[in-house]
Protein backbone atom coordinates (compact mmCIF):
# COMPACT_ATOMS: atom_id res chain seq x y z
CA UNK A 1 0.00 0.00 0.00
CA UNK A 2 1.44 3.29 -1.14
CA UNK A 3 1.74 6.06 1.36
CA UNK A 4 -1.02 8.29 -0.60
CA UNK A 5 -3.76 6.30 1.25
CA UNK A 6 -2.23 7.22 4.68
CA UNK A 7 -4.24 9.77 6.23
CA UNK A 8 -2.66 12.99 7.92
CA UNK A 9 -4.54 11.73 11.64
CA UNK A 10 -2.56 7.82 10.79
CA UNK A 11 1.15 9.16 11.35
CA UNK A 12 2.82 8.41 14.24
CA UNK A 13 1.66 11.25 16.80
CA UNK A 14 5.87 11.65 17.94
CA UNK A 15 7.41 12.92 14.77
CA UNK A 16 6.21 16.40 15.04
CA UNK A 17 8.52 18.69 13.80
CA UNK A 18 10.68 19.33 16.75
CA UNK A 19 11.09 15.26 16.46
CA UNK A 20 11.84 15.71 13.15
CA UNK A 21 14.28 18.26 13.35
CA UNK A 22 16.39 16.55 16.40
CA UNK A 23 16.89 13.49 14.36
CA UNK A 24 18.36 15.53 11.25
CA UNK A 25 20.87 16.55 13.63
CA UNK A 26 21.33 13.10 15.38
CA UNK A 27 24.33 11.37 13.55
CA UNK A 28 23.30 7.85 12.11
CA UNK A 29 25.18 4.74 12.91
CA UNK A 30 26.78 3.63 9.89
CA UNK A 31 25.26 4.27 5.99
CA UNK A 32 22.47 6.27 6.30
CA UNK A 33 19.74 6.14 3.94
CA UNK A 34 20.00 9.21 2.77
CA UNK A 35 24.20 8.57 1.48
CA UNK A 36 23.14 5.42 0.36
CA UNK A 37 20.91 6.74 -2.28
CA UNK A 38 23.42 9.49 -3.27
CA UNK A 39 25.77 7.26 -3.88
CA UNK A 40 23.45 4.61 -5.67
CA UNK A 41 22.29 7.85 -7.76
CA UNK A 42 25.77 9.05 -8.64
CA UNK A 43 26.88 5.75 -9.36
CA UNK A 44 23.85 5.16 -11.71
CA UNK A 45 25.22 8.65 -13.18
CA UNK A 46 28.82 7.64 -14.03
CA UNK A 47 27.70 4.07 -15.04
CA UNK A 48 25.33 5.85 -17.54
CA UNK A 49 27.99 8.44 -18.74
CA UNK A 50 30.25 5.72 -19.44
CA UNK A 51 28.32 3.59 -21.46
CA UNK A 52 27.09 6.69 -23.53
CA UNK A 53 30.77 7.05 -23.69
CA UNK A 54 31.77 4.08 -24.86
CA UNK A 55 28.89 3.68 -27.48
CA UNK A 56 29.37 6.88 -28.88
CA UNK A 57 33.24 5.95 -29.81
CA UNK A 58 31.90 2.74 -31.15
CA UNK A 59 28.85 4.30 -32.81
CA UNK A 60 31.57 6.77 -34.55
CA UNK A 61 34.13 4.17 -35.14
CA UNK A 62 34.56 3.99 -38.93
CA UNK A 63 33.87 0.79 -40.52
CA UNK A 64 36.96 -0.04 -42.73
CA UNK A 65 35.92 -3.27 -44.55
CA UNK A 66 35.52 -2.97 -47.94
CA UNK A 67 37.60 0.14 -48.32
CA UNK A 68 40.76 0.97 -48.17
CA UNK A 69 41.92 -0.29 -44.26
CA UNK A 70 39.94 -3.25 -44.84
CA UNK A 71 42.34 -6.65 -43.00
CA UNK A 72 40.63 -8.88 -45.83
CA UNK A 73 40.61 -6.79 -49.06
CA UNK A 74 39.18 -8.99 -51.79
CA UNK A 75 40.83 -8.58 -54.72
CA UNK A 76 40.11 -11.58 -56.98
CA UNK A 77 41.87 -14.64 -58.68
CA UNK A 78 44.46 -13.33 -61.53
CA UNK A 79 41.70 -14.09 -64.29
CA UNK A 80 39.29 -11.29 -62.24
CA UNK A 81 43.16 -9.00 -62.35
CA UNK A 82 43.34 -9.58 -66.08
CA UNK A 83 40.10 -9.02 -66.81
CA UNK A 84 39.60 -5.57 -64.72
CA UNK A 85 42.73 -4.74 -66.80
CA UNK A 86 42.26 -6.10 -70.12
CA UNK A 87 43.99 -3.34 -72.05
CA UNK A 88 47.38 -3.89 -70.32
CA UNK A 89 49.86 -6.71 -69.98
CA UNK A 90 48.96 -8.10 -66.74
CA UNK A 91 49.97 -11.37 -67.59
CA UNK A 92 53.25 -10.44 -68.35
CA UNK A 93 54.12 -8.92 -64.97
CA UNK A 94 52.80 -5.29 -65.82
CA UNK A 95 51.12 -3.94 -62.40
CA UNK A 96 47.32 -3.56 -62.66
CA UNK A 97 45.84 -0.53 -59.95
CA UNK A 98 42.98 -0.97 -57.95
CA UNK A 99 42.31 2.59 -56.46
CA UNK A 100 39.60 1.44 -54.00
CA UNK A 101 42.66 -0.96 -52.13
CA UNK A 102 45.13 1.68 -52.92
CA UNK A 103 47.34 -0.76 -54.50
CA UNK A 104 49.18 -2.33 -57.45
CA UNK A 105 48.88 -5.69 -57.65
CA UNK A 106 51.87 -7.45 -59.65
CA UNK A 107 52.45 -11.48 -61.06
CA UNK A 108 55.98 -11.67 -60.00
CA UNK A 109 57.11 -14.79 -61.95
CA UNK A 110 54.82 -14.15 -65.19
CA UNK A 111 56.34 -18.01 -66.92
CA UNK A 112 53.58 -19.38 -63.61
CA UNK A 113 50.20 -17.55 -64.30
CA UNK A 114 48.53 -18.14 -61.22
CA UNK A 115 48.77 -16.96 -57.35
CA UNK A 116 50.11 -19.47 -55.21
CA UNK A 117 47.98 -20.24 -52.55
CA UNK A 118 49.16 -19.30 -48.86
CA UNK A 119 49.98 -16.16 -46.64
CA UNK A 120 52.38 -13.62 -46.77
CA UNK A 121 52.50 -11.53 -43.55
CA UNK A 122 55.82 -9.03 -44.82
CA UNK A 123 54.15 -8.40 -48.52
CA UNK A 124 57.35 -9.74 -50.39
CA UNK A 125 55.67 -12.42 -52.12
CA UNK A 126 57.62 -14.56 -54.24
CA UNK A 127 56.48 -17.67 -52.63
CA UNK A 128 52.53 -16.32 -53.71
CA UNK A 129 53.83 -15.24 -56.77
CA UNK A 130 51.99 -11.50 -56.43
CA UNK A 131 53.26 -8.61 -54.26
CA UNK A 132 50.31 -5.53 -53.95
CA UNK A 133 52.30 -2.89 -53.58
CA UNK A 134 51.07 0.58 -51.70
CA UNK A 135 50.70 3.28 -54.61
CA UNK A 136 52.13 5.56 -52.63
CA UNK A 137 55.81 6.82 -53.39
CA UNK A 138 58.04 6.91 -49.74
CA UNK A 139 59.45 10.02 -50.84
CA UNK A 140 56.55 12.42 -50.31
CA UNK A 141 53.50 10.74 -50.87
CA UNK A 142 52.79 11.07 -54.77
CA UNK A 143 51.13 8.30 -56.99
CA UNK A 144 53.75 6.86 -59.01
CA UNK A 145 52.43 5.77 -62.35
CA UNK A 146 53.23 2.31 -64.54
CA UNK A 147 54.90 3.11 -67.91
CA UNK A 148 54.25 0.81 -70.21
CA UNK A 149 56.95 1.53 -72.22
CA UNK A 150 59.58 0.98 -70.01
CA UNK A 151 57.66 -2.05 -67.19
CA UNK A 152 58.58 0.44 -64.58
CA UNK A 153 56.97 2.35 -62.21
CA UNK A 154 57.37 6.31 -62.21
CA UNK A 155 56.77 8.94 -60.19
CA UNK A 156 55.72 12.35 -61.63
CA UNK A 157 56.19 14.58 -59.19
CA UNK A 158 59.86 14.32 -58.55
CA UNK A 159 61.11 11.41 -60.86
CA UNK A 160 61.59 8.18 -58.13
CA UNK A 161 61.46 5.39 -60.48
CA UNK A 162 60.56 1.96 -59.92
CA UNK A 163 61.18 -1.58 -61.00
CA UNK A 164 57.73 -3.18 -62.03
CA UNK A 165 57.81 -4.83 -58.47
CA UNK A 166 58.32 -1.65 -56.53
CA UNK A 167 62.41 -1.73 -56.45
CA UNK A 168 63.79 1.60 -56.22
CA UNK A 169 67.05 1.99 -58.34
CA UNK A 170 69.50 3.32 -56.66
CA UNK A 171 71.40 6.45 -57.52
CA UNK A 172 70.17 10.30 -57.64
CA UNK A 173 69.48 9.57 -61.27
CA UNK A 174 66.61 7.74 -60.55
CA UNK A 175 64.95 9.84 -58.21
CA UNK A 176 65.03 10.91 -54.56
CA UNK A 177 63.17 8.30 -52.79
CA UNK A 178 64.84 6.68 -49.63
CA UNK A 179 63.69 3.33 -50.65
CA UNK A 180 61.63 0.73 -52.76
CA UNK A 181 58.14 0.87 -52.69
CA UNK A 182 55.88 0.05 -49.01
CA UNK A 183 53.98 -3.45 -49.73
CA UNK A 184 50.90 -4.76 -48.00
CA UNK A 185 50.08 -8.06 -46.42
CA UNK A 186 49.05 -10.74 -48.80
CA UNK A 187 46.66 -14.14 -48.89
CA UNK A 188 45.74 -16.44 -51.77
CA UNK A 189 42.93 -18.37 -50.89
CA UNK A 190 42.56 -22.15 -52.11
CA UNK A 191 40.92 -21.06 -54.87
CA UNK A 192 43.43 -18.49 -55.97
CA UNK A 193 41.60 -15.52 -54.74
CA UNK A 194 43.72 -12.85 -53.67
CA UNK A 195 43.26 -10.62 -50.68
CA UNK A 196 44.91 -8.10 -49.25
CA UNK A 197 45.44 -6.65 -45.42
CA UNK A 198 45.38 -2.42 -46.62
CA UNK A 199 46.00 -1.71 -42.73
CA UNK A 200 48.71 -3.78 -42.32
CA UNK A 201 52.21 -2.01 -44.78
CA UNK A 202 55.80 -3.36 -45.06
CA UNK A 203 58.24 -0.59 -45.66
CA UNK A 204 60.09 -1.37 -49.19
CA UNK A 205 64.00 -2.49 -49.06
CA UNK A 206 66.61 -0.04 -49.70
CA UNK A 207 67.06 0.61 -53.41
CA UNK A 208 69.36 -1.54 -55.56
CA UNK A 209 72.01 -0.21 -58.23
CA UNK A 210 70.70 -1.30 -61.45
CA UNK A 211 72.65 -4.02 -62.87
CA UNK A 212 72.76 -5.90 -59.38
CA UNK A 213 70.11 -9.19 -58.86
CA UNK A 214 67.07 -7.48 -57.53
CA UNK A 215 65.94 -5.44 -59.68
CA UNK A 216 64.45 -5.66 -63.04
CA UNK A 217 66.00 -3.54 -65.84
CA UNK A 218 63.82 -1.04 -67.71
CA UNK A 219 61.97 -2.72 -71.19
CA UNK A 220 63.46 0.69 -73.00
CA UNK A 221 65.94 3.02 -72.07
CA UNK A 222 63.39 5.90 -72.17
CA UNK A 223 60.40 5.81 -69.64
CA UNK A 224 57.06 8.17 -69.66
CA UNK A 225 58.48 10.61 -67.55
CA UNK B 1 -10.19 58.28 -22.75
CA UNK B 2 -10.23 58.30 -26.73
CA UNK B 3 -10.78 54.73 -28.04
CA UNK B 4 -6.74 54.69 -29.04
CA UNK B 5 -6.21 55.04 -25.18
CA UNK B 6 -8.90 52.44 -24.50
CA UNK B 7 -7.31 49.97 -27.11
CA UNK B 8 -3.84 50.55 -25.54
CA UNK B 9 -4.86 50.35 -22.29
CA UNK B 10 -6.75 46.86 -22.60
CA UNK B 11 -3.23 45.49 -24.76
CA UNK B 12 -1.21 46.57 -21.76
CA UNK B 13 -3.60 45.16 -19.45
CA UNK B 14 -4.24 41.33 -21.21
CA UNK B 15 -2.20 38.46 -19.73
CA UNK B 16 -0.20 38.21 -22.88
CA UNK B 17 1.77 41.58 -22.19
CA UNK B 18 1.97 40.96 -19.08
CA UNK B 19 3.34 37.78 -19.37
CA UNK B 20 5.78 39.07 -21.92
CA UNK B 21 6.82 42.21 -20.28
CA UNK B 22 6.81 41.51 -16.72
CA UNK B 23 7.67 44.98 -14.93
CA UNK B 24 5.90 48.70 -16.23
CA UNK B 25 8.90 50.35 -18.02
CA UNK B 26 11.51 51.07 -16.20
CA UNK B 27 12.14 55.00 -15.29
CA UNK B 28 14.31 54.27 -12.47
CA UNK B 29 17.60 53.00 -11.31
CA UNK B 30 15.83 50.40 -8.94
CA UNK B 31 13.10 49.24 -11.61
CA UNK B 32 16.12 49.61 -14.32
CA UNK B 33 18.04 46.96 -12.02
CA UNK B 34 14.94 44.98 -11.17
CA UNK B 35 14.28 44.75 -15.53
CA UNK B 36 17.94 43.55 -16.05
CA UNK B 37 17.85 40.89 -13.42
CA UNK B 38 14.55 39.56 -14.32
CA UNK B 39 15.39 38.83 -18.13
CA UNK B 40 16.86 35.63 -19.21
CA UNK B 41 18.88 37.28 -21.63
CA UNK B 42 20.13 40.43 -19.68
CA UNK B 43 20.40 38.66 -16.54
CA UNK B 44 23.63 37.22 -17.97
CA UNK B 45 25.05 40.56 -17.58
CA UNK B 46 25.82 42.32 -14.27
CA UNK B 47 23.17 45.08 -13.38
CA UNK B 48 25.21 48.03 -12.81
CA UNK B 49 28.38 48.40 -14.83
CA UNK B 50 31.32 51.02 -13.68
CA UNK B 51 32.17 53.76 -15.49
CA UNK B 52 35.75 52.83 -16.16
CA UNK B 53 34.13 49.39 -17.62
CA UNK B 54 32.38 51.36 -20.79
CA UNK B 55 35.31 53.24 -21.78
CA UNK B 56 36.17 52.33 -25.22
CA UNK B 57 39.79 51.88 -24.77
CA UNK B 58 39.80 49.62 -22.03
CA UNK B 59 38.42 46.75 -23.55
CA UNK B 60 38.21 48.13 -26.93
CA UNK B 61 35.13 45.97 -27.47
CA UNK B 62 36.81 42.54 -28.03
CA UNK B 63 34.91 40.42 -26.43
CA UNK B 64 31.86 42.03 -27.84
CA UNK B 65 32.95 41.91 -31.18
CA UNK B 66 33.72 38.34 -30.85
CA UNK B 67 30.70 37.29 -29.75
CA UNK B 68 28.90 39.73 -32.75
CA UNK B 69 31.16 38.08 -34.74
CA UNK B 70 29.78 34.91 -33.71
CA UNK B 71 26.53 35.72 -34.19
CA UNK B 72 26.91 37.06 -37.85
CA UNK B 73 28.86 33.96 -38.41
CA UNK B 74 25.67 31.51 -36.53
CA UNK B 75 23.16 33.45 -38.75
CA UNK B 76 25.03 33.52 -42.02
CA UNK B 77 25.85 30.20 -41.87
CA UNK B 78 22.22 28.90 -41.78
CA UNK B 79 22.19 30.97 -44.96
CA UNK B 80 24.63 29.05 -46.55
CA UNK B 81 23.09 25.72 -45.57
CA UNK B 82 20.50 26.02 -47.57
CA UNK B 83 22.26 25.54 -50.57
CA UNK B 84 25.58 23.29 -49.52
CA UNK B 85 25.39 19.46 -49.07
CA UNK B 86 28.41 18.03 -47.42
CA UNK B 87 29.28 15.31 -50.49
CA UNK B 88 32.49 14.98 -51.84
CA UNK B 89 31.05 15.31 -55.47
CA UNK B 90 28.48 18.07 -54.79
CA UNK B 91 30.26 20.21 -51.98
CA UNK B 92 32.69 22.10 -53.97
CA UNK B 93 29.97 22.91 -56.95
CA UNK B 94 27.41 24.17 -54.26
CA UNK B 95 30.03 26.54 -53.07
CA UNK B 96 30.57 27.48 -56.78
CA UNK B 97 26.66 27.92 -57.08
CA UNK B 98 26.59 30.00 -53.93
CA UNK B 99 28.65 32.33 -55.37
CA UNK B 100 27.68 32.54 -59.03
CA UNK B 101 24.14 31.64 -59.31
CA UNK B 102 22.28 32.09 -55.78
CA UNK B 103 20.77 35.83 -55.00
CA UNK B 104 23.18 37.72 -52.59
CA UNK B 105 25.40 34.38 -52.06
CA UNK B 106 28.33 36.21 -52.97
CA UNK B 107 28.19 38.65 -50.14
CA UNK B 108 26.92 35.65 -47.37
CA UNK B 109 29.63 33.52 -48.15
CA UNK B 110 31.91 35.93 -47.72
CA UNK B 111 30.59 37.39 -44.89
CA UNK B 112 31.09 33.75 -42.90
CA UNK B 113 34.40 33.39 -44.39
CA UNK B 114 35.86 36.94 -43.66
CA UNK B 115 33.60 36.37 -40.50
CA UNK B 116 35.44 33.61 -39.15
CA UNK B 117 39.15 35.28 -39.80
CA UNK B 118 38.03 38.15 -37.93
CA UNK B 119 36.56 36.30 -34.88
CA UNK B 120 39.82 34.28 -34.66
CA UNK B 121 41.68 37.40 -34.79
CA UNK B 122 39.10 39.12 -32.21
CA UNK B 123 39.32 36.32 -30.20
CA UNK B 124 43.32 36.32 -29.98
CA UNK B 125 43.28 40.39 -29.20
CA UNK B 126 40.50 39.79 -26.75
CA UNK B 127 43.10 37.23 -24.98
CA UNK B 128 45.64 39.55 -25.26
CA UNK B 129 43.78 42.45 -23.69
CA UNK B 130 42.94 40.70 -20.92
CA UNK B 131 46.74 39.01 -20.26
CA UNK B 132 48.03 42.56 -20.25
CA UNK B 133 45.36 43.55 -17.71
CA UNK B 134 45.89 41.21 -15.92
CA UNK B 135 42.57 40.62 -15.38
CA UNK B 136 43.01 36.75 -15.17
CA UNK B 137 43.74 37.07 -11.82
CA UNK B 138 42.01 35.98 -8.92
CA UNK B 139 38.89 35.98 -8.56
CA UNK B 140 38.57 35.99 -12.62
CA UNK B 141 41.29 32.38 -13.05
CA UNK B 142 38.18 30.41 -13.63
CA UNK B 143 36.50 32.68 -16.72
CA UNK B 144 40.30 32.44 -17.95
CA UNK B 145 39.73 29.15 -18.29
CA UNK B 146 36.78 29.23 -20.13
CA UNK B 147 38.17 31.36 -21.91
CA UNK B 148 40.87 29.11 -23.48
CA UNK B 149 37.97 26.76 -24.11
CA UNK B 150 36.11 29.24 -26.36
CA UNK B 151 39.70 29.80 -27.99
CA UNK B 152 39.86 26.13 -28.47
CA UNK B 153 36.25 26.09 -29.29
CA UNK B 154 37.01 28.90 -32.22
CA UNK B 155 40.26 27.41 -33.45
CA UNK B 156 38.29 24.36 -34.18
CA UNK B 157 35.22 26.03 -35.90
CA UNK B 158 37.56 27.55 -38.05
CA UNK B 159 39.83 24.37 -38.93
CA UNK B 160 36.06 22.56 -39.36
CA UNK B 161 34.92 24.92 -41.71
CA UNK B 162 38.15 25.03 -43.62
CA UNK B 163 37.87 21.73 -44.94
CA UNK B 164 33.81 22.43 -46.24
CA UNK B 165 34.68 24.01 -49.56
CA UNK B 166 36.48 20.75 -50.38
CA UNK B 167 39.05 22.32 -52.86
CA UNK B 168 42.58 21.84 -52.93
CA UNK B 169 43.71 23.99 -50.49
CA UNK B 170 41.26 22.38 -47.77
CA UNK B 171 41.80 19.14 -48.70
CA UNK B 172 44.98 19.09 -48.07
CA UNK B 173 44.94 21.85 -45.29
CA UNK B 174 42.95 19.08 -43.41
CA UNK B 175 45.45 16.14 -44.34
CA UNK B 176 48.55 17.89 -43.07
CA UNK B 177 46.14 19.08 -39.71
CA UNK B 178 45.22 15.29 -39.19
CA UNK B 179 48.46 14.09 -39.99
CA UNK B 180 49.58 16.41 -37.07
CA UNK B 181 46.84 14.52 -35.48
CA UNK B 182 49.05 11.34 -35.72
CA UNK B 183 51.80 12.22 -33.45
CA UNK B 184 49.46 12.56 -30.57
CA UNK B 185 50.32 10.51 -27.82
CA UNK B 186 48.81 7.15 -26.92
CA UNK B 187 45.76 8.31 -28.62
CA UNK B 188 47.15 8.87 -32.31
CA UNK B 189 45.74 6.30 -34.88
CA UNK B 190 42.34 6.22 -32.87
CA UNK B 191 41.88 9.97 -32.65
CA UNK B 192 43.28 10.28 -36.44
CA UNK B 193 40.44 7.30 -37.20
CA UNK B 194 37.82 9.29 -34.98
CA UNK B 195 38.49 12.36 -36.64
CA UNK B 196 38.49 11.20 -40.26
CA UNK B 197 36.25 8.30 -40.35
CA UNK B 198 38.55 6.50 -42.37
CA UNK B 199 42.33 6.38 -43.32
CA UNK B 200 42.52 9.45 -45.33
CA UNK B 201 40.61 12.28 -46.14
CA UNK B 202 36.97 11.56 -47.74
CA UNK B 203 33.73 11.78 -47.99
CA UNK B 204 33.53 10.78 -44.25
CA UNK B 205 35.41 13.41 -43.01
CA UNK B 206 33.72 16.30 -45.01
CA UNK B 207 30.66 14.82 -42.80
CA UNK B 208 32.12 14.51 -39.63
CA UNK B 209 33.74 17.98 -39.89
CA UNK B 210 30.60 19.20 -41.40
CA UNK B 211 28.15 18.42 -38.50
CA UNK B 212 30.81 19.11 -35.89
CA UNK B 213 31.01 22.72 -37.89
CA UNK B 214 27.78 23.86 -37.78
CA UNK B 215 25.99 21.62 -34.66
CA UNK B 216 28.29 20.20 -32.05
CA UNK B 217 30.85 22.42 -31.62
CA UNK B 218 28.72 25.55 -32.00
CA UNK B 219 26.23 24.39 -29.25
CA UNK B 220 29.36 23.40 -27.24
CA UNK B 221 30.18 27.05 -27.87
CA UNK B 222 27.21 28.85 -27.11
CA UNK B 223 26.68 26.64 -24.23
CA UNK B 224 30.25 28.09 -22.82
CA UNK B 225 29.90 31.64 -24.30
CA UNK B 226 27.07 31.90 -21.58
CA UNK B 227 28.87 30.59 -18.77
CA UNK B 228 31.61 33.37 -19.54
CA UNK B 229 29.25 36.46 -19.61
CA UNK B 230 27.81 35.16 -16.43
CA UNK B 231 30.76 34.95 -15.08
CA UNK B 232 31.81 38.10 -15.21
CA UNK B 233 28.91 39.40 -13.24
CA UNK B 234 29.61 36.48 -10.52
CA UNK B 235 33.59 37.59 -10.20
CA UNK B 236 32.54 41.30 -9.18
CA UNK B 237 32.50 42.59 -12.35
CA UNK B 238 34.34 43.27 -15.24
CA UNK B 239 37.89 44.11 -14.21
CA UNK B 240 39.49 47.47 -13.04
CA UNK B 241 42.33 49.65 -14.23
CA UNK B 242 45.54 48.43 -12.70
Amino acid sequence: MSNYHVQPIDRPQALTTEALKSLREHPVQGMSRRRLLRISLGGGIALWLTELAGGSLHFLWPNLSGGFGDQHFRIGTLDDVKIANSTLPVAAGFPAYFSEARAFIVLIDPARQAFVPGEDVKGDGTELNVRALYQRCPHLGCKPNACLKNFWLECPCHGSRYDRLGVKAAGDKYGPAPRSMDRFAVTVEADGTLYLNTSKITLGPLPVALGQPGIIPPKSPTGCI
Amino acid sequence: MSFLERVDTTIRRSPVWRSLFRNAYPNDERSRAYAVMNNVFLHLHPVRVRQHAVRFAYTFCLGGLSFFLFLVLTVTGVYLMFFYVPSDTQAYTNILDIQTKVAFGLITRNIHRWGAHLMVFFVFLHMMRVFYHGAYKPPREFNWVVGVLLLFLTVGLSFTGYLLPWDQISYWAITIGTNMAGYLPLINTPFKLLLLGSLEVGQNTLLRFYVLHIMALPLITAAFLAVHFWRIRKDGGISGPL
